[in-house]
């Protein structure tokens, strides 16, 4: 199956000698699994390097299509349908139920500390990991080991390899990036914050998660002012800013 | 090149004039379109937007033509997307009551068909490359973007050539397996 893909890809590419090129070609012909999987790699490589090219486009129009949006279209209003019954009569039994356990969790003395954490429940989500070495620190298997091990949530045991990693190489913010949220799954919330804060100072890769993920970290803590102060920081071409938006609103 | 290309223009050059025209000229219809429709305003300018954006998408792609009144385009597109919102919000029978005013064009209903198909295989690809793995997913980016040679990607990445050819290769197999096995794969030709 590598082999399988190195070849299509060294034909896309273009890399192939004008020999191998149409020995390539003529097994093409025979063989229709293959040209097919070629054909599904030549879609991938266009749809995937058009979005990937259109994406600060697409960023900008979308804040004019929301600011002007927000200019012609005007406050929420309820839906038409076909009944001609005001919306609150028609949703009366939903309101009422929710109102009755609204009143009973106000009775109860449901603190917003519950609220945070729930929020931070919702919308705590870690990208994939996937550790790759890069010669010295820890090996392939050590690293593949402690990929296994954060994308399964067990942060105490990806720590240690990820921290000899960074050790090792301090510009593979990769590795700090997910060194980052174990420390902070760990209890070394403030040693995780420091990665974050040095990851997020500078324009790479990684720095628009570093962001959100130090803004979450204070939610963590249900620190909301500090948590949405970071998040008004997030400027609208980043992406996350839907989400810090959203977050926001459901903060205030 | 169809007379209406100019607000198609407008959304590729991102221009706040051209787009507060194309607001100030189509948005009421849409909205009295949704909100007839089991929607409400907000739906409306979701809807709106949403379509823009796709549209313009659609517009980047190379040999996009206009072949109808933009404001037939814009109709379908929005009317297509709402379609599918009621579905999502699994609504018991989803039918379209009302079509605010806007006539049906044979050439509308086919573009918007085939820019809506188009963005939803975009997104069946965007949806399994983003499932991979960080570093897959980073390989992959590097390797296809354009004029990139994978000697330049093993040295960005810090890894060997033969490391970052194998690396790359299991990133794609894994990709093309989630996307070959996805029911919208066929579905969606």
């Amino acid at each position: 199956m590598e082999e399988l893909y190195n070849r299509i890809e060294d034909y896309l590419d273009d890399t192939l000698s004008p020999a191998d090129r149409a020995a390539f070609e003529a097994e093409l012909a025979a063989d229709a699994e293959l040209a097919a999987a070629l054909e599904v790699v030549r879609e991938a490589r266009e749809r995937l390097s058009r979005q990937w090219a259109g994406e600060a486009a697409d960023t900008a129009l979308h804040a004019t299509l929301r600011q002007v949006g927000a200019q012609h279209f005007g406050a929420s209003e309820p839906a038409a349908t076909q009944t001609n019954r005001p919306w609150i009569v028609r949703r009366w039994p939903a309101l009422a139920a929710a109102a009755a356990i609204a009143g009973l969790l106000i009775w109860l003395g449901w603190p917003a500390g519950n609220t945070d954490a729930r929020l931070y429940a919702q919308y705590k989500t870690y990208p994939k990991a996937g550790f790759v070495t890069r010669g010295g620190g820890p090996d392939q298997a050590e690293l593949a080991n402690a990929t296994a091990a954060f994308n399964q949530g067990r942060y105490q045991d990806a720590l240690p390899v990820l921290e000899q990693q960074a050790a090792a190489y301090p510009d593979d913010l990769e590795a700090r990036f997910f060194l980052a949220l174990c420390l902070i799954e760990t209890g070394r919330t403030a040693d995780g914050r420091a990665q974050l804060e040095q990851i997020s100072a500078a324009p790479n890769a990684w720095a628009s998660d570093a962001r959100w993920q130090l803004a979450l970290s204070y939610l963590k803590e249900k620190d909301r002012s500090r948590c949405q102060e970071l998040l008004s920081g997030i400027p609208p071409d980043d992406a996350h800013y839907e989400q810090a938006q959203q977050l926001l609103a459901k903060l205030r | 090149m169809h007379p209406d290309f100019h607000y198609i223009q407008s959304l590729l050059d991102n221009h706040h004039t051209g787009i507060s025209a194309i607001y100030a000229r189509f948005s009421a219809g849409i909205e009295r379109f949704v909100r007839a429709n089991s929607g409400n305003t907000d739906d409306a300018r979701d809807v709106f937007q949403e379509s823009l954006l796709v549209i313009t998408r659609q517009a980047r792609r190379p040999g996009f033509q206009l072949t109808c009144p933009f404001e037939a385009y814009l109709f379908m597109v929005c009317r297509g997307r709402w379609l599918n919102e009621l579905k999502r919000r699994q609504r018991a029978a989803v039918t379209i009551a009302e079509s605010s005013g806007f006539t049906d064009n044979e050439d509308a209903g086919a573009l918007a068909d085939a820019t809506l198909r188009e963005e939803a295989r975009d997104k069946l690809f965007r949806r399994f490359f983003d499932k991979l793995s960080a570093g897959c997913r980073q390989i992959i980016q590097l390797a296809w973007t354009p004029n990139t040679s994978m000697e330049q990607v093993s040295a960005q990445l810090g890894v060997s050539y033969n490391y970052a050819r194998k690396r790359k290769s299991e990133c794609i197999a894994q990709l093309m397996e989630w996307v070959r096995a996805a029911p919208e794969f066929a579905s969606l030709r």
